[in-house]
């Protein structure tokens, strides 16, 4: 079986006008599968939004493999994001748009049209209940409200396929409760969830697979239950410590 | 020494905004690179153009009411190359007019239809010149153009000199056929006498100049930096952590307002400098060298500026500020202060009226009585009264301005909002009246 | 494609349209703010004018020199300009002054002597004095001299007066004496009386056809700019671009979409502007050119000729798009609308010159040629080739920018390491640093080196050559240089003796090439006058021939070779291919002369030099190529050449050497590694 998400040796080097040359990603290998949550957990800065960007085909890796459902994100980085569905904390939504008006667009733009566009945006809106507050500019919506939106926006096209950064940074317990289910519900669908988090309990909550990224390198991976196997630690903080402590000497 | 504290706010602020490499290049580096720019494209432009203008032929008829032997002699005069002299000296193929004489009779009416006339689709002639007959009460020689044509226009520029010369050239023969001196002919000279120095020239053409570019220069100096400091502030989110400050909210609004005038003095400083290196390089280019001998730069005029402008950036800066302090976002600052420039700006040009010169009571008019004062100031009249009154008066509203910006910038209502304030709410605020606080 | 195109617009429209306070400071306002321009300025004119007019002036006369009748008549003519007040003088040493007392003085001293004078005898008491004394070249003349300071406007006004009198009376005097001299006039039925002949609506045309370009592209400005920011830099601050990147679609037609966007705000700013305009206009607002004296204006007909300025409002939207989209926020966005704002509105300042023709070249530089267009539609003058090469030049521009404008919105340029002028910066600092101190030469050319010619021709021109120039050279190797040597860095190393020669043999015919290449030049790009005269050899026509060539000959082969294709080309060739690396150091050669008149000659000069400098490795055969091209052009060009075999048979035989030198140069140089290739790569 194909993986849904698949990297072999990604690279990827910036140039930072104010730091010079920075390696964000150094030869990352990662697989997942239908059905399956990963998380992929690191501290700021291990590369974690690179990776993911890279695997939504905004960013070109500078060497390296990066293959979503088989396809190369490099040679069809269109086909790749028809595949995914993208959310992080920089996919805001239009101030001076209403909630449906942010769906429709983006639905358009996924090439949905007439009957197939209005099936799609309603799905959307009946199934994360944005109904009483459709007509609503995204700027005076809750946090939570907005929150239903952007999922609903990066689910429109039924992906296969769901690439998260960060999805609970900045939420409130109840938003973000909301948003872990919504994670578990996917998997049920048997979408591939990967997604990137800082917050260890969210992880061992919800991840089949945990993989530990530090300064662009894939320092250990597998279930929570091989990692405490292999560093024979018993808590994943523990586990994580120590997995960089490794890497360290 | 301990610096007050909001010098010491002042220069973080200067420090903070001077470290965006787009601010220092926009603010520093670029009027040094536009102006010198700008003003060689300028020059290139005209030279083009003049050359462009001076190898267009022209083709011009010539009629008359009663054709007469003058009408080929005139022909012969106005046509050919610059000087258009009947001697057929051409000496370069420039400014070259020729001339079509018709022969028969025309009435003016003729020569108009025949003025308009094409050939090929395009207008047969640039200009008509018709002779009416002489003999007629009030007879003239009609120069029938065309103002919308950009080549019918060059016609008449050329016609009108070349008509001239020829018309003196036939009194000053008509003289001498009747052993007359032409000289007699015209029994006066007019001559103006120049009393005004180089100097005092320069400084007029300053004085015309100068007082409403400083205003303009200053309001858009400070025009940024207030919204960088004011709006920008919370866009950054950085506005609670000032308002943390062991320090009176008045003190910092003070600092920042100190930053915002500094930054605008030297943004005019510098545009200024730039103006003048690049304006006097235009002017020696444009006149073949000879600029120097026209005029010179008033230096000192230019220094006994510098304190009322430094005075006026203060006020400016103060002004802005309390607008942009309103804002929440750098652009709804943007859109807040432009209404406000107009507001400087449109006061400045009553400033330029000829004529009117600052007194006591123009003294006391904010901006009108800067430009009124830079304007005498450059000219050097002594007009003591009137500058102690007009810096009296700035520094009067310019404190005015930074008192009601601390009174309304210092409520939480405005330093903390999440949303640009609107009118209706700045209005409530001002009566006091805010029943939501 | 078309529809992703128009579900961006469509969005784009809305988002704008919803922004009420931005609409209303970039739509409205200027709409509103037409009329009380339009009204302050009027009234502004107008109550100078009245202020000036009213103000009463007084007026010293020393007339005692004139004819009594003659002086009667002035007398009576200056009282009609009221309210003046006239009072008498005795002005004799002034008189004598301008008699005697001016030989010798140069015009500032004149000027300083009769002031003192003047203050002297009229002080505070007037504020302009005539004098009247008989005519030194005839002395039955009479001679009147109007003493005014144009720096006082009292006193300016009143010697305004008094011209306008004199003059008036000087006319009707002159009449008189004419008909008591000659009887009839001569040239009687000769003085010309102008008449525009054309018609109502092509000459209020023609009037707001100088006004509305302008007007154009500031409202373009000002409506596209706002759009563009919200559009591009907006989004990128709102945090939306990374969601809209996400999305299964190309780039490309999402950037047209924001464009289309932009375009139509811009539009219909300008729309609205235009229609408030022509309300000003007709409501007898102000003096709105083409609506004074009871016009009505051009007619919407005319009005809707106007559209075809399109294509300048395309290349400008797409200008403002592609700078907005350059941006990181909103803020530096909207910093860098000033100089796009001074680069569009100063090629179209050329419709404010009078009598310029649309030459199809004029119609194909951008901006220019679409505000002539503009202009001549609005005067019914639209001449439809140069028109269509307009359309042509300006949407092949837009085009061109609009590709550009795709590569900005890849994810690359979005979130590897801010803007993407930065990045250009960090990733290629050799080429950033030689394009810094590539225009810092230019401005030292302009602001320097002009000045010290002009200060002193023949030392200011060895100062440029052998200081300025030569320490631009080394301040731009110097640090460039890294850690290998200056002389490699600024390519003094020995070249092939074969290459040496094949470059020299090269010149007769690139001499050759040029000579036709201006000839050609002249027809196209007509000199002035003015300047033909300038750019001839003039002022250094004197000069012995040794000093001549030494010093616009050796002294610029040397070093401005040394800067520019030392220096510059080998900073630039670390990070540019050949080609751009020698186009690049083509173009500041070219505009270091300063001239637009040797832009393309010395373009191509400094390409060929360029080139010969990478071919060989080495800098030398490019400064002797330079001295010789320079050397046989000011020795045998011109009307009378300075050596008698310029015109010398054999001469026109020199440029078949070419082929030879080409051959030689073709010869591989010593070694594999130039010098501007050691270091391609630094760590």
């Amino acid at each position: 079986m194909i993986p849904a998400i698949e990297t072999r040796a990604l690279r990827k080097t910036f140039q930072d006008p104010e730091r010079g040359r920075v390696e964000a990603v150094r030869g990352l290998d990662l697989q997942c599968h239908r059905g399956e949550i990963f998380g992929l957990l690191g501290p700021n800065g291990a590369g974690k939004t690179t990776t993911l960007r890279i695997l939504a085909g905004i960013l070109g890796a500078t060497s390296g493999e990066a293959r979503i459902d088989g396809v190369d994100v490099t040679v069809d980085s269109l086909e790749v994001r028809r595949r995914i569905g993208f959310l992080s904390a920089n996919t805001g939504l239009y101030p001076r748009l209403t909630a449906r008006e942010t769906l429709e667009y983006f639905a358009r733009l996924h090439g949905l049209e007439g009957e197939a566009l209005t099936r799609a945006v309603e799905k959307v809106i009946a199934a994360f209940d944005i109904a009483p507050f459709q007509d609503g500019r995204c700027e005076g919506l809750s946090t939570g409200q907005r929150q239903r939106v952007s999922i609903a926006r990066a689910v429109l096209h039924d992906p296969p396929v769901l690439i998260l950064d960060e999805p609970t940074t900045g939420l409130d317990i109840l938003a973000s409760s909301d948003m872990i289910d919504f994670i578990e519900s996917r998997r049920a669908e048997g979408t591939c969830v990967l997604f990137s988090t800082h917050i260890l309990s969210e992880a061992e909550r919800l991840c089949d697979r945990i993989g530990i990224i530090h300064q662009g390198r894939m320092l250990a991976a597998g279930s929570l239950a091989e990692l405490r196997e292999r560093t024979g630690a018993e808590w994943l903080e523990e586990v994580f410590r120590r997995l960089v402590e490794e890497a360290a000497a | 020494m301990r610096l007050p504290p909001s010098f010491i706010v002042a220069h973080k602020e200067l420090l903070s905004s001077l470290r965006d490499r787009q601010t220092a290049l926009y603010t520093f580096v670029l009027p040094l690179v536009l102006y010198p720019g700008v003003f060689w494209l300028m020059v290139q432009g005209m030279l083009v153009l003049q050359g462009q203008r001076e190898h267009t032929a022209v083709r011009v008829g010539l009629t008359a009411e009663v054709p007469a032997e003058l009408d080929a002699e005139l022909a012969q005069a106005l046509g050919g190359g610059r000087g258009g002299s009947v001697d057929g000296a051409r000496p370069e193929g420039i400014d070259i007019l020729e001339v079509e004489r018709d022969p028969s009779p025309r009435s003016l009416e003729e020569a108009r239809s025949w003025a308009r006339e094409e050939k090929e689709g395009q207008p047969r002639f640039d200009a008509v010149l018709h002779r009416d007959d002489p003999a007629a009460p009030e007879a003239h020689t009609q120069v029938l153009y065309d103002s919308s044509r950009s080549r019918s226009e060059l016609a008449r520029d050329r016609l009108l000199p070349r008509l001239e010369a020829f018309v003196e050239r036939l009194r000053v023969r008509a003289a001498r056929e009747r052993d007359v001196d032409p000289r007699r002919l015209q029994p006066l000279r007019i001559e103006e006498a120049p009393i005004t120095p180089r100097r005092d020239i320069g400084a007029l053409i300053l004085s015309s100049i100068l007082p409403i570019l400083l205003v303009v220069m200053a309001v858009m100096g400070a025009f940024f930096p207030a919204v960088d400091l004011a709006a920008g502030e919370k866009e950054r989110r950085t506005a609670e952590t000032t308002l943390l400050l062991p320090l009176p909210r008045s003190t910092v609004l003070h600092g920042k307002i100190l930053a915002v005038t500094s930054t605008a003095v030297v943004a005019v400083a510098l545009n200024l400098f730039a103006i003048g290196l690049s304006a006097e390089h235009l002017m020696s280019m444009l006149t073949g060298g000879a600029a120097q001998a026209s005029f010179e730069l008033p230096l000192l005029a230019l220094l006994a500026v510098a304190p009322l402008a430094i005075l006026f950036a203060f006020f400016v800066s103060a002004v802005l500020t309390a607008v942009a302090g309103l804002a929440a976002t750098f652009k709804e600052g943007q859109a807040l202060l432009g209404p406000v420039q107009m507001v400087f700006i449109l006061p400045a040009m009553i400033g330029v009226i000829p004529g009117l010169v600052l007194s006591p009571g123009w003294a006391l008019v904010p901006v009108v009585n800067v430009v009124l004062a830079f304007r005498s100031l450059l000219r050097g009249e002594p007009l003591y009264l009137e500058y102690a009154l007009c810096s009296a008066a700035l520094l009067v509203y310019a404190l005015a301005a930074v008192r009601a910006a601390v009174w309304i910038l210092s409520r939480e209502e405005v330093a903390l909002a999440g949303a640009t304030l609107s009118p209706r709410r700045l209005f409530t605020l001002l009566r006091g009246r805010d029943s939501r606080s | 494609m078309s529809a992703i195109v128009c579900a961006v617009l469509g969005v784009e429209l809305r988002r704008l349209l919803r922004d009420r306070r931005a609409l209303f400071a970039a739509v409205i306002l200027p709409a509103l703010l037409y009329p009380l321009i339009f009204w302050t300025t009027d009234r502004v004119e107008r109550s100078g004018k009245e202020i000036l007019a009213a103000r009463e002036v007084s007026l010293a006369l020393d007339l005692s020199a004139a004819p009594p009748e003659l002086a009667q008549a002035a007398r009576d003519a200056l009282a009609q300009q009221t309210p003046i007040q006239l009072f008498d003088l005795d002005a004799e040493a002034l008189i004598a002054f301008e008699e005697n007392g001016t030989e010798g003085l140069d015009r500032e001293a004149t000027t300083a002597g009769r002031r003192a004078l003047y203050d002297r005898l009229v002080g505070g008491s007037g504020q302009a004095l005539v004098t009247a004394s008989p005519d030194p070249g005839f002395p039955q003349r009479t001679l009147l001299r109007i003493y005014s300071d144009v720096k006082e406007d009292v006193s300016r006004e009143a010697g305004t007066r008094a011209r306008h009198a004199l003059e008036e009376l000087d006319q009707r005097l002159t009449r008189t004496r004419r008909k008591a001299l000659l009887g009839a006039d001569p040239a009687a039925g000769l003085d010309p009386q102008v008449i525009d002949i054309a018609s109502a609506a092509d000459s209020s045309g023609a009037a707001l056809g100088r006004l509305l370009p302008l007007l154009a592209v500031l409202v373009l400005l000002s409506g596209g700019s706002y759009a563009a920011l919200a559009t591009f830099a907006g989004e990128r601050e709102a945090g939306t671009l990374e969601t809209l990147l996400v999305q299964p679609i190309p780039a490309r037609p999402i950037a047209l979409g924001k464009f289309a966007a932009v375009l139509v705000a811009g539009c219909v700013t300008l729309g609205v502007n235009l229609a408030s305009l022509m309300l000003c206009g007709l409501a007898g607002l102000g003096h709105l050119p083409g609506f004074t004296d009871g016009a009505r204006g051009p007619g919407l007909a005319r009005l809707a000729l106007g559209l075809v300025y399109l294509p300048g409002a395309v290349l400008i939207c797409a200008l403002l798009c592609l700078v907005c989209g350059k941006a990181r926020s909103f803020r530096e966005g909207q910093q860098t609308i000033l100089p796009v704002m001074i680069l569009t509105a100063l090629p179209t300042a050329i419709v404010l010159q009078p009598g310029v023709e649309t030459s199809l070249l004029l119609a194909a530089v951008p901006f220019t040629g679409a505000a002539l267009c503009l202009r001549d539609a609005l005067s019914g003058e639209l001449g439809w080739t140069a028109a269509l090469v307009m359309w042509a030049s300006h949407l092949g521009g837009a085009t061109l920018l609009l590709g550009r404008l795709g590569h900005l919105l890849d994810g690359e340029r979005v979130f590897a390491g801010g803007g993407a002028s930065s990045r250009a910066r960090g990733e290629r600092p050799s080429e950033a640093h030689a394009l810094r101190w590539g225009i810092g030469g230019v401005l030292a050319m302009y602001l320097v080196g002009t000045r010290l010619q002009q200060w002193d021709l023949s030392r200011g021109l060895m100062l440029t050559l052998w200081v300025l120039i030569p320490s631009l050279a080394l301040a731009t190797a110097w640090r460039a240089r890294g850690r290998g040597s200056l002389g490699r860095e600024l390519g003094l190393t020995p070249p092939r003796a074969v290459h040496l020669l094949g470059a020299l043999l090269c010149v007769p015919a690139v001499t050759w090439a040029m000579t036709h290449l201006l000839a050609w030049q002249l027809e196209v790009l007509p000199m002035p006058s003015a300047a033909a005269d300038a750019s001839g050899l003039g002022a250094i026509e004197g000069w012995s021939t040794p000093m001549l060539l030494f010093a616009v000959a050796i002294s610029p082969g040397i070093c401005e070779e040394l800067f520019l294709r030392g220096a510059l080309l080998s900073s630039l060739r670390r990070d540019l291919s050949a080609t751009r690396a020698v186009l690049w150091q083509a173009l500041f050669f070219a505009l270091l002369h300063l001239s637009i008149y040797r832009l393309v000659p010395t373009f191509l000069l400094g390409g060929a030099l360029g080139a010969l400098r990478l071919r060989t490795a080495s800098i030398l055969p490019a400064m002797a190529a330079h001295a010789l091209y320079n050397a046989l052009a000011v020795l045998t060009q011109g009307e009378s050449p300075r050596v008698g075999w310029a015109r010398a048979e054999w001469m026109h035989y020199l440029p078949f050497l070419a082929p030879l030198g080409l051959l030689l140069l073709a010869l591989p140089p010593r070694r594999r590694l130039s010098g501007g290739q050691v270091e391609e790569h630094r760590p």
